[in-house]
């Protein structure tokens, strides 16, 4: 009976254990996450939330990658060269409001927004944070949330001020029905939302400093100049330009020097995010060839070759000679035989290390020469904009003796020669309406995005773009 | 047996609705015969027998300690008949004078029957007679000498309803096991795996991602150690492990000792393995190439001869296929030891299981150890252990769902540039290939899998009285799975050529604990009514703990771990886990031998609710109906069996990947070295379980003597409150929450039948064939707001409600315009656009029907083994298509169907016109894509030689017999790959199923092998 004796301990010690079992077993908690309700309470917690929001900006979908690749892809530009199919559909203009890439655009701007959203909300509680950090960060919120809203209105906006925009979203869901409400404002409220941000973020980033890593004051400024040449402010465009001009930027000597493996400072840098190989940027693997170590997924269209050297022919890669020195920067042939292997050189390595310009000077002067130009000031616009043909290895364009349309035009060629490959070819034919001139075969439906498929079906106010 | 009593048991209805005849024995004498009826094999006596007098009404039943008592007997000769389920008839004469008694014993010979067997129920065993719900039994010594890795992967084609698909050849991969069809979007769809009573850990922890397969913990088990596998199909029988049922349960038995001497089994076969030449992919020649793909840029204005001269006769032809695949050699080797006194038994095996992979670089390998020990510590006291310990390696190979696979670019690779150049190097890309050479992918890259695992339990069950048992039982589940890969810089064209070299590693430990304690009552009530009370509680702990390093940058392609990487890419660690408490109640009572009836009940708590929606509580009733012991079928009772079943019962199902998902979290996002938060999920704390309430009715019978067994089940099952992370607008910060949403309905017909078609006399030819058939239905019945669910590669499959979940839904191709070779479409909604609202279904990836048959051939000392396995009316959505049917628009190699392309105007083909830029439709996802992926395989076939003693004697073995063994001997189907039984997107996907992205082919295997007994 001894053995029945120990039996009947263990029988009790097992009792004993699924009683206390009952009480702690079930609560288990996360380790490699934190509850909404630790997440931001510390000045600990309040920087890393605004950490994320430039994490949100290094989206694979955002400035990680595909801002840039459809904001080009989209444009007579840059090419679909690769597998992705929904690539293919955004390279021929034939999108489909089931586009998974389009859709994945789309969330990857509005988590980013949802995070300022938080940002904003939650900071201000915070216990123990000095009130000079806590403007900036909240100053860092409101920029970021004004540049993401800028974005979405880029690709999904009506160019009119009373058409639709996109749906604005300022504070964090109460609950999951409540998500399902949104609706969508026009582009005129969009553009006073993002106003409003940046008057916000003017004051409170007032005592930041100017590091090109983080939103600061001239970061606004150009924000800002960059909203009032989509608005057609033109007066306001250059006086925003200009003070960013103020702070005393320069062009850096060498092109290629703003898109180094590893991102390298310059005089130039307004606003940089940083990338590494651990937080990868997706320009150089997706631009560079197989056998430069890219998966080319997209290349540059013989267009844009075209549009740097006039002699090009197309099929020869040995009559591409451009003078341009950024046509001998970005462009280059894997095989010198095959024209085929035409691709995009601008960033030069294939590990994500290089960092991306969400604004540098050349388009601040781009802004400046074109805000100029729209007012009839074309020798001031001629002398800026030979800052950046200087640099680029060219003569002064001699805006002064043109038809200010010619000068313009002049202005917006030399942007896309500028800032190829750097997502604003699209966005800009957009704008001045050109799309056509350059795309006769892009239906003007075509030239807004859709809204994701999935958005609409459980956000049923939504109203899609017409004509997907 | 005459003509009459055939018709007595076919027109069962009619037989019912007879009236009763007379209970009242006919003889009213004075004679009396008695006896006691033990089993042959065990000398036990056999309980539940029934005794009658041939040509009377009288009857009855052996009792506990197998005697039986037959009174008031007429004298005169009589043949007394005894009959039990899964043994053999046996008739005695006697003859009886008034007032006398007659001793006559007997004794069974078992005879094996699909019902014969003793059934593991959870938390207890039953016999087949008792039981009133549906299980499934399949024994271990048909999933032995299987050239696989897994006993999930053996069972295929063995057990009506449960379906299992292989994916790929890879070997080891994980494989897709559904019982009674999916009943779940989100949740895991595999059946829950209980070894010896302890749930088995079978997720997938490798952190690899080397394609569509993927591994699984199921492998880890030697099959040769498995005595018998259970399945618990409906949810009356599986409703004991409650929240885990939904998907049915498969229960494992492993082999114990016995009371005897130490008996040695030996068990050893090899193999080669290979992939048949008319299984392989139909492609182009170098020279047809070439002249393909001149013809798409030609059509395209590119002018002539863009790719080359294909009448060149120096161009070169590569068979990539070829290149690739090899003769593999499998090896098995298992001994075992069993035996025992009557205070201890014990089995203790040992076993290597060796398998090269038919593809450059593949291959798995297992060591496994077993020791079972049985302890009677005292009268009352028997304590049990049984403990496995194992060692994996998987060596893997990029492929699957991936476009730069090994087998990939053996498909895919440019036929027109040679494997290596003059001076001997591999081609590459800048050669001509359209992507890295296979070749030098299987030659300097390396992944491998490795699995270290500890298995057991220690169970004690003790009788306190001769009505009430306790039982306790500690079991556990460890496993430490390593990951190494190696990405060199040789293979060029990669993005590791790029960075100087890639190395992974991985390593993640899970672990399983479970502490339960149960409690068996049997009270005694009488002989009519038998009872039985099973009560307890059951406790379990589970975490899973990973790190991982991903490094770039290395001096040579020596250094192959992240040690001597210049920059690390990527990096993780962390913890996760679950807990479950559960308490669980069962009774069944069986009245006059001829009512059964089970109700269980379990309630569940899991950590991964929130407090107020912890506990699910799962009820389940069956109720069967020993029909042919009522004294109205006396006419069938004496030649067979028949047993009615209905059942039903809820389960649930909680195996959703997030432990958290009631919970509101925020996760890193860190930003150039400062730590980041970002938010990752609003959480929903009204999470809860996913619920399935099943109904099954079926009916068993043993017919002509036993040898005809048919076992069929009708079936409907509702899966509710599906776990379904449904999209919500982005605009709200996330993009998907995890509700309880929609439900799913599958319901279905089961067959079994196993027949003696002839019976052994002497030593004449024996025949037995087992077959199994089931058809399901797979139906989405709600949804989010019912609105459509776009699902696999390509969005080609799509869950909507009144459809199959995942069912494929394209552009329905019609035929090639005659006049321009452009594809044409079915415009479905006549807006003269062909586009995605074209889309229509075109197939569904559910079989409507599969199952297997088995027939063994017994002769003398031969035995030959057949079995065929089948499955009808899937669609394979063919992917490959998308790169090798798209008329020339990628640089891919084309199936040979190509060659019948349109070429001029009047051409009638299928084939659209090639387009070096896309333009003929050839490109589109539609119809064009899909075949059919019925099938009939001839998967095995064994001849075994039982050698004569004296032969056996000069090796010192008792017994033993020598065989021969062919495996996927031939498959009669459409499909034009290397086998239909395939999913790309492997055995962790609930959607993307019957899809062929470059699938590692399926081997066949020829196999000799030796078994023996010392």
């Amino acid at each position: 009976m001894r053995a029945a004796n120990r039996w009947y301990t263990v029988q009790s010690l097992l009792t004993l254990v699924l009683a206390a079992g009952c009480s702690g077993v079930l609560d288990v908690h996360p380790v490699n996450d934190v509850d909404e309700s630790q997440a931001i309470t510390t000045p600990f917690g309040a920087r890393a939330a605004v950490a994320g929001l430039y994490d949100g900006l290094q989206d694979d979908s955002y400035y990680g990658g595909e801002l840039f690749f459809f904001g080009d892809l989209s444009s007579d530009d840059v090419e679909h060269t690769g597998t992705f199919t929904t690539y293919r559909q955004i390279d021929r203009n034939d999108l489909t409001a089931d586009n998974g890439s389009i859709e994945a655009f789309w969330d990857a701007l509005y988590t980013t927004i949802g995070r300022t959203n938080i940002v904003i909300q939650k900071v201000p509680g915070v216990v123990g944070l000095d009130p000079a950090e806590r403007d900036v960060m909240l100053g860092e919120a409101h920029f970021i949330r004004a540049l993401t809203y800028h974005n979405l209105v880029k690709f999904w906006g009506d160019t009119a001020a009373g058409g639709m925009g996109v749906p604005i979203v300022l504070i964090p869901p109460v609950d999951i029905p409540s998500t399902g409400l949104v609706t969508r404002q026009t582009t005129g409220e969009v553009y006073a939302q993002i106003l409003a941000d940046l008057t916000a973020a003017e004051t409170l980033l007032a005592g930041s400093s100017s590091d090109a890593h983080h939103a600061n004051l001239n970061a606004v400024h150009a924000l800002r100049a960059r909203v009032f040449l989509y608005q057609k402010n033109w007066a306001g465009a250059e006086t925003e330009a200009r003070a960013v001009a103020a702070a005393g930027f320069s062009l850096d000597g060498l092109y290629g020097h703003l898109f180094t493996a590893d991102g390298a400072d310059t005089p130039e840098d307004i606003f940089r995010l940083k990338f590494d190989a651990v937080d990868f940027c997706w320009e150089g693997y997706y631009y560079l060839s197989d056998l430069a170590q890219g998966r080319q997924e997209i290349s540059p269209a013989p267009d844009l070759a075209l549009a740097y050297d006039s002699s090009y022919d197309g099929s020869t890669p040995t009559t591409y000679n451009p003078t341009d020195l950024r046509g001998q920067w970005n462009i280059t042939f894997a095989d010198t035989t095959d024209a085929v292997t035409m691709y995009g050189a601008k960033w030069r390595t294939g590990i994500g290390g290089e960092d991306i310009h969400v604004f540098r000077f050349a388009e601040i002067l781009l802004i400046l020469a074109e805000a100029q130009a729209r007012q009839n000031n074309l020798t001031g616009a001629d002398s800026t904009l030979t800052l950046i043909r200087t640099r680029a290895g060219l003569p002064a364009a001699g805006l002064g003796s043109m038809s200010q349309a010619n000068a313009i035009d002049a202005i917006l060629h030399e942007r896309r020669l500028e800032l190829a490959m750097e997502g604003d070819r699209w966005p800009d034919l957009v704008r001045t309406g050109r799309v056509q001139t350059f795309l006769p075969t892009v239906a003007p439906f075509q030239t807004l995005y859709p809204i994701p498929l999935n958005e609409l079906d459980v956000a049923p106010g939504l109203v899609q773009n017409p004509g997907y | 047996m005459n003509k009459l009593s055939r018709w007595m048991y076919l027109p069962l209805i009619l037989a019912a609705l007879a009236p009763p005849p007379s209970a009242v024995a006919q003889g009213g004498g004075t004679a009396s015969v008695t006896g006691r009826v033990v089993d042959s094999a065990t000398s036990q006596p056999v309980a539940g027998a029934r005794v009658s007098l041939v040509g009377s009404s009288q009857g009855t039943a052996t009792d506990r300690d197998g005697r039986y008592l037959l009174a008031n007997l007429a004298a005169g000769p009589h043949t007394v008949r005894v009959q039990r389920i899964g043994f053999a008839l046996a008739d005695a004469n006697v003859t009886l004078v008034d007032g006398g008694t007659v001793t006559q014993d007997f004794v069974l010979s078992p005879a094996a029957t699909l019902l014969s067997e003793v059934v593991v129920t959870g938390y207890g065993t039953s016999t087949r007679e008792e039981i009133s719900g549906a299980v499934a039994s399949v024994r271990g010594a048909d999933l032995q000498n299987t050239p696989l890795a897994g006993v999930d992967a053996a069972i295929q084609g063995r057990a009506a309803g449960v379906q299992v698909v292989q994916n790929a050849g890879n070997p080891g991969a994980g494989i897709t096991v559904r019982i009674r069809g999916s009943g779940s979007i989100s949740a895991s769809n595999q059946p829950l795996y209980v070894i010896d009573g302890v749930p088995l850990i079978r997720d997938d922890f490798s952190q690899l991602d080397v394609g569509g397969q993927d591994i699984t913990g199921v492998t880890g088990l030697n099959p040769d150690e498995i005595e018998n596998i259970d399945i618990l199909k409906d949810a009356a029988s599986a409703a004991i492990y409650g929240s885990r049922a939904s998907n049915g349960v498969v229960m494992i038995t492993t082999k114990r000792g016995r009371s005897q001497p130490a008996h040695v089994s030996l068990n050893m076969y090899y193999g080669a393995q290979s992939v048949p030449t008319g299984n392989r992919w139909d492609l182009l020649s170098g020279s047809e190439y070439v002249e393909y793909m001149n013809e798409a840029a030609e059509n395209d204005g590119y002018g002539p001869q863009y790719f080359g001269d294909p009448t060149d006769p120096t161009l070169p032809n590569t068979d990539w296929q070829d290149v690739m695949f090899r003769t593999a050699p499998v090896t098995n080797i298992n001994a075992s030891v069993q035996g025992g006194s009557d205070r201890v038994q014990y089995f203790v095996s040992g076993s290597q299981f060796k398998q090269e992979g038919v593809v450059f670089g593949s291959g798995y390998d297992r060591q496994a150890a077993r020791v079972n020990v049985d302890v009677n510590a005292s009268a009352r006291l028997r304590l049990r252990t049984s403990l496995s310990l194992s060692r994996e390696s998987h060596k893997r190979v990029e492929n699957d769902d991936t476009i730069n696979g090994v087998v990939t670019n053996a498909i895919a690779g440019t036929p027109n540039v040679p494997v290596r150049n003059l001076d001997g190097s591999f081609t590459s890309i800048a050669d001509g290939l359209a992507y890295s050479n296979p070749l030098a992918i299987a030659t300097y890259d390396q992944a491998e899998s490795r699995g270290y695992r500890a298995f057991g339990n220690v169970e004690a069950a003790y009788q306190a009285s001769s009505v009430l048992t306790l039982n306790g039982r500690v079991g556990m589940d460890v496993l430490n799975l390593r990951d190494l890969r190696w990405l060199s810089p040789l293979v060029t064209g990669t993005y590791s050529a790029d960075v100087f070299g890639e190395s992974i590693i991985g390593n993640t430990t899970a672990n399983r604990y479970v502490i339960e304690g149960f409690a068996d009552v049997k009270p005694r009530v009488g002989d009519a009514l038998k009872l039985g009370l099973t009560g307890g509680a059951s406790v379990e702990w589970n975490g899973s703990e990973l790190d991982y390093l991903d490094g770039i940058g290395f001096s040579t392609d020596q250094f192959q771990y992240p040690g001597n990487a210049a920059t690390v890419t990527v990096y993780d660690g962390g913890w996760t886990g679950h807990n479950l408490v559960s308490f669980f109640t069962r009774a069944n009572a069986t009245l006059k031998d001829k009512y059964l009836l089970t109700a269980s009940l379990r309630a569940d708590g899991s950590s991964r609710f929130s407090e107020s929606n912890r506990y699910g509580v799962f009820p389940a009733l069956s109720l069967g109906w020993q029909l042919s012991r009522e004294p109205f079928m006396q006419g069938l009772s004496r030649h067979g069996d028949l047993k009615l079943r209905a059942s039903y019962g809820v389960t649930g199902n909680h195996d959703i990947a997030d432990n958290f998902a009631p919970l509101a979290r925020f996760s890193k996002a860190n930003y150039g070295g400062d730590p980041g938060l970002g938010q990752i999920s609003f959480g929903n704390p009204d999470l809860r379980w996913e619920q399935t309430h099943e109904m099954n009715l079926g009916v068993d019978m043993l017919l002509l003597d036993q040898r005809l067994t048919i076992v069929g089940d009708w079936y409907r099952k509702e899966t509710q409150d599906l776990l379904l992370n449904r999209p919500i607008s982005a605009t709200s910060g996330q993009t998907t929450v995890l509700q309880n949403i929609g439900s799913m309905e599958n319901k279905g017909f089961e067959l079994q039948l196993g027949a003696l078609i002839l019976k052994p006399s002497g030593n004449g030819l024996r025949w037995n064939a087992d077959f199994n058939i089931a058809w399901n239905r797979n139906k989405v019945l709600s949804l989010y707001q019912n609105q459509p669910i776009p699902v696999g590669g390509y969005d080609a499959g799509r869950i909507e409600v009144g459809h199959p979940m995942g069912a494929f839904y394209t552009l329905h191709f019609t035929g090639v315009d005659p006049a321009t070779g452009d594809a044409v479409f079915e415009d479905v909604n006549n807006d003269g656009n062909i586009n995605d609202d074209d889309r229509v279904y075109v197939g569904s990836p559910h079989p409507d029907y599969w199952g297997g048959l088995t027939n063994t051939l017994t002769w003398g000392r031969f035995e030959l083994r057949g079995f065929l396995q089948f499955v009808q009316g899937q669609e394979i959505f063919n992917a490959i298509s998308v790169f090798a049917l798209d008329g020339g628009y990628y640089y891919d190699n084309k199936f040979s169907r190509a060659m019948r392309r349109w070429r001029q105007p009047g051409d009638l083909t299928d084939e659209p016109r090639a387009s070096f830029d896309g333009t003929s439709g050839a490109d589109l996802i539609s119809s064009r894509y899909f075949e059919d992926g019925s099938y009939v395989r001839l998967q095995d076939v064994t001849l075994r030689y039982n050698l004569p003693a004296s032969i056996a004697n000069v090796v010192k073995m008792q017994n033993a017999s020598l065989y021969f063994s062919g495996r996927n001997l031939h498959t009669w189907t459409k499909y034009t790959g290397y086998s239909p039984d395939v999913n790309s997107a492997g055995s962790s996907t609930n959607t993307e199923l019957s899809t062929e992205f470059y699938a590692y082919p399926s081997a066949r295997s020829y196999m000799i092998g030796l078994s023996g007994a010392f």
